[in-house]
């Protein structure tokens, strides 16, 4: 993990105290005395990061609803006094937001007659027809093809390998005689570029408008 | 708890865990962070976005080459491919 301070990145979601700790316990003791600002703060608060991992695992089927069950199921376990310890909020919501995903991937999975192995990575997600999605992941696949045709035979063998493959760094290396800056430095340079092909991509869309 | 806030994971981390790789033991801290940090989420979106792109590039890569070499096979005397 990196210090923030370090990386000039900050959390631009949870607000801290002075202290730099986020007062889950006075947010607790609102819900708790049914101040109607505790759950505003709580939706504040967590409302992307659920639905960061309800999109990321199931796509939009159902989102809002289990978005909202999340949050009936937090408020009332902490009205409850299910939260034993306040510091450790953050957690409790994750364990509720995990127990949600993986029921409602149960369902999606039964509703589809198929077994799927559940895992911290397994997404079931909603392949409805959304044309707009589809030429998104259209634009995606077209940047990363050209990506893969620029570089040299060996660099594709050795992107292939990691991304379609899923060979292990270690193995990659030994096999391909890459030492790990070598490995870093590749897939390093292929995300960049591709990076930069989509920004261009986006720059001459705007020239054309 | 502090401390899960403001680590925020790093890029090798935040790879693996699109990929689906990463090792169980950090997964709690790394998607507990993700709750409530949002610039992290755009992070780990960029790499999914990345890591799909690649994985469906790559594929379209070997059947162009498998067809590639279908193409290339020698024909027989009567003008079929040699399997």
């Amino acid at each position: 993990m990196i210090d923030p301070r370090g990386a000039g990145l900050r959390g631009d979601t949870a607000d801290s105290d002075a202290r730099g700790q986020t007062p889950w316990p006075a947010l607790i003791e609102k819900i708790q005395a049914n101040d109607a600002t505790g759950m505003e703060e709580l939706y504040r608060i967590f409302s992307r990061g659920v639905r960061f991992f309800l999109w990321r695992q199931l796509g939009p089927q159902d989102m809002e609803d289990t978005v909202h069950d999340t949050f009936l199921t937090v408020a009332q376990a902490i009205r409850r006094g299910d939260v034993r310890e306040p510091d450790k909020l953050m957690g409790f919501v994750w364990t509720i937001v995990r127990r949600h995903l993986a029921t409602q991937i149960e369902r999606t999975v039964n509703g589809r007659n198929q077994n799927v192995d559940l895992d911290g990575a397994a997404r079931v997600l909603d392949y409805s027809p959304d044309p707009e999605w589809t030429a998104i992941v259209r634009q995606r696949e077209m940047l990363a093809h050209r990506l893969l045709s620029e570089v040299s035979g060996r660099d594709r063998e050795i992107l292939v390998r990691f991304y379609l493959q899923e060979q292990p760094q270690e193995e990659i290396c030994r096999e391909m005689g890459l030492t790990e800056t070598q490995f870093r430095l590749l897939k390093s340079r292929a995300k960049a570029r591709f990076g930069a092909l989509g920004r261009r991509k986006l720059a001459r869309r705007r020239i054309c408008w | 708890m502090a401390e899960e806030q403001q680590l925020h994971p790093d890029d090798e981390q935040v790879e693996r865990y699109a990929l689906g790789v990463l090792a169980a033991q950090e997964i709690p801290m790394v998607e507990q962070h993700l709750l409530i940090c949002g610039a992290c989420q755009d992070r780990v979106e960029e790499m999914d976005a990345y890591v799909q792109g690649m994985q469906a590039a790559a594929r379209q890569l070997r059947v162009e080459e498998m067809a590639k070499r279908v193409q290339r096979r020698p024909k027989s005397a009567g003008g079929t491919r040699i399997a």
